[in-house]
C-alpha cells in the first residue's frame, strides 16, 4: 500500500478518532484545541477509517464516515499532513446544520481533475450517529458549489433506516421532503457570513454514481502499488488464482 | 390469557411458516433466474492480498422501485442477478490491481492469447464481491440503432451452469427493462448466445429455425433472440452495424 496515499487521506480519516478524543471536549468548552493534545491524538489513531472502510457495499449502498454530526454547531477541521490539528469554530446564530457532514472512504478528488486532493465529502440526511461513526446510505445526487476554498461538489446521501432512505433521487427528495436539499445548499452558501460560495443546480443520481466511482478509482490507483499485485510468471503471463469461494474452473 | 395464547399460537405458526416461505421465495427466484452458483473462477487481479474481491466502484443495484441509469457514454455494462433477485449492474473500468499488457499475454483461464494493449478490467464477480449469483451477461450499446442490447455472456455465472435457459434470460431482461432508465436510448433485442448456454440447450437450439448468426457466412456468434427490441421489431438492425463493443475486452467475464 502506498504510504503517501494513506498520509494524504489521513486528514479526514482520522476525524472520527480526533473528534472523539479531542475535538468534542474542546467544542464543549468552545475554545481552540491545543496543538499538543491534537498531536498526541493523531499520533496513535485507533483506525484510519478512510482507508480501512470499504466505500461500496454489494447492495449498492455507500459507507461514509461522519465528521460533523447533525445539530452540532461547530465544524471540525482536521488540517495539516504529518501534523494534525483540530479546530472548533463557534458558529453564528442560525448556522447549525440539520444534516451530518461526512467523508467517503477510499476516495480522492484528484487535483488534475479540479479536485482538492482530499476525500469526497457528503452531506448525510437522517443520520443520528456521532462523529467517527461509519454510516451506510443511498446516494441521491450532488450539491454543486463554486467559490472560496470549499470543495465544489458534495454527495447527498440518505442514511439507511431514516425516512430519507426511501428517496430514489434528488427529484424524489424534493417531492417527499420539500426544501431539504435547498436547506443544505443555503447552509454552505451562507455559513461563512459572506457570499463567498455560490450554489448551482444539484446534479442527480447518475452524475453522483459517476462522481463517486471516479473518486474511488482515483484513490485506488495510488493506494495499490505493484507490490500489491500478484506476480507474473517468468514469461510475463498471469497465473491461475484458486479462490475459496469459486468453482475454480477454466473457460 | 386467551389473547396471549392466540398471540403465542400466531407467533409459533409464523415461526414455522417463515422458513417455508423463504424457501418458496428462493425456489421462485431459482426458476426465474437460475439457481445460485459460485463464480466459475476469480482472476489473479480481482482479489486483494487478503483474498477480498474488490467491488466495482460504479456498482448500481436496481429494483423495480429503485432504478439504475445506463448512459451510452459509460457502456458497455455487465449485469448479474444476485441471491435476492436484485439486479446488479457495473460498467467497464480498469482494475486497480490489474495491468495493461503492451505485448499481449497468455490468459490461463481459457488458454487464449490476448492481443497487445489488453487491460485487466473489473469483471462480473466485482458486482457481487465474488458471492454466488444467478444468470448474468452484458448490456451493450449499439450506436447505429441507439439501442442497448442484452445478452447472457458471462464466463462466471452463466457458462458452466446447466439451468441457464433462454426463458431465464427473457425473465432477467424483463427485470432489467423494468428496473433501468436509459439515457437517450431505447432497448434493442435480447440475445441468447449459444456459446454460453448449457450443452443440452445448445444442441437443441442448433436445430432451431430461430438460430441466427452475426455473420451467417462465418457462422459467428450463434444466437437466438428471446425478446424483441423495445419497438417490437424482432429483426436486427437493417444497417449492418459495427460489431458492438463487448465488455471486458471481449473477455467472457
Amino acid at each position: 500500500m502506498n504510504l503517501n496515499a494513506i498520509v494524504s487521506h489521513s486528514r479526514l480519516a482520522l476525524a472520527g478518532a480526533l473528534i472523539a478524543l479531542v475535538a468534542l471536549p474542546v467544542a464543549a468548552r468552545q475554545t481552540p484545541a491545543k496543538p499538543t493534545a491534537t498531536k498526541q491524538a493523531a499520533a496513535k489513531p485507533a483506525k484510519n477509517l478512510l482507508v480501512e472502510t470499504d466505500p461500496i457495499n454489494v447492495d449498492g449502498t455507500v459507507n461514509i464516515v461522519i465528521v460533523v454530526p447533525a445539530g452540532k454547531g461547530a465544524k471540525f477541521e482536521v488540517e495539516g499532513k504529518a501534523r494534525l490539528a483540530a479546530e472548533a469554530r463557534k458558529p453564528a446564530a442560525g448556522q447549525v446544520p440539520t444534516f451530518s457532514y461526512a467523508a467517503v472512504p477510499h476516495t480522492t478528488l484528484a487535483k488534475d481533475k479540479g479536485g482538492d486532493g482530499k476525500a469526497a465529502d457528503a452531506i448525510v440526511l437522517g443520520a443520528t450517529a456521532s462523529a467517527g461513526a461509519v454510516v451506510k446510505g443511498r446516494v441521491l445526487g450532488i450539491l454543486v458549489f463554486a467559490g472560496a476554498a470549499e470543495g465544489d461538489r458534495k454527495l447527498i446521501v440518505a442514511a439507511e433506516g431514516s425516512p430519507f432512505y426511501g428517496c430514489r433521487n434528488i427529484a424524489d427528495l424534493d417531492a417527499k421532503f420539500p426544501g431539504e436539499a435547498a436547506k443544505a445548499q443555503t447552509f454552505f452558501t451562507s455559513y461563512k457570513g459572506k457570499a463567498a460560495i455560490t450554489a448551482a443546480a444539484p446534479e442527480d443520481r447518475p452524475a453522483a454514481i459517476k462522481f463517486l466511482g471516479d473518486a474511488i478509482l482515483d484513490f485506488e490507483k495510488t493506494f495499490y502499488t505493484e507490490a500489491d499485485k500478484r506476480p507474473l510468471d517468468k514469461d510475463g503471463n498471469p497465473s491461475l488464482y484458486p479462490w475459496p469461494g469459486a468453482k475454480n474452473l477454466g473457460e | 390469557m386467551r389473547h396471549l395464547s392466540r398471540f403465542t399460537l400466531a407467533a409459533l405458526a409464523a415461526g414455522l411458516a417463515l422458513p417455508g416461505l423463504a424457501q418458496a421465495g428462493a425456489d421462485k427466484l431459482d426458476a426465474l433466474y437460475g439457481k445460485l452458483s459460485q463464480p466459475a473462477y476469480i482472476k489473479h487481479y480481482e482479489a486483494d492480498k487478503n483474498g477480498k474481491v474488490l467491488i466495482n466502484p460504479y456498482l448500481q443495484v436496481a429494483t423495480k422501485e429503485f432504478h439504475a441509469t445506463l448512459d451510452p457514454k459509460s457502456a458497455p455494462y455487465n449485469w448479474v442477478i444476485d441471491a435476492q433477485g436484485r439486479l446488479s449492474i457495473i460498467q467497464e473500468a480498469a482494475h486497480p490491481l490489474g495491468r495493461t499488457y503492451e505485448k499481449g499475454f497468455f490468459r490461463p483461464e481459457d488458454k487464449s492469447k490476448r492481443k497487445p494493449g489488453t487491460t485487466e478490467n473489473y469483471g462480473h464477480v466485482s458486482a457481487l464481491a465474488g458471492a454466488p449469483g444467478r444468470i448474468s451477461g452484458e448490456i451493450l450499446y449499439d450506436k447505429a440503432t441507439k439501442t442497448f442490447t442484452i445478452n447472457n455472456k458471462s464466463g462466471r455465472y452463466t457458462k458452466h451452469n446447466t439451468d441457464r435457459t433462454p426463458e431465464q434470460l427473457a425473465n432477467a431482461a424483463r427485470l432489467i427493462m423494468d428496473s433501468v432508465d436509459l439515457v437517450k436510448a431505447t432497448w434493442g433485442p435480447v440475445y441468447y448466445l449459444l456459446e454460453y448456454s448449457p450443452e443440452a440447450i445448445q444442441e437443441e437450439l442448433e436445430k432451431s429455425p430461430k438460430l441466427a448468426y452475426d455473420d451467417p457466412v462465418k457462422k459467428s456468434r450463434p444466437h437466438i433472440i428471446v425478446a424483441p427490441a423495445g419497438d417490437g421489431s424482432e429483426a436486427k438492425p437493417k444497417v449492418k452495424a459495427k460489431k458492438q463493443k463487448a465488455a471486458h475486452n471481449d473477455d467472457p467475464s
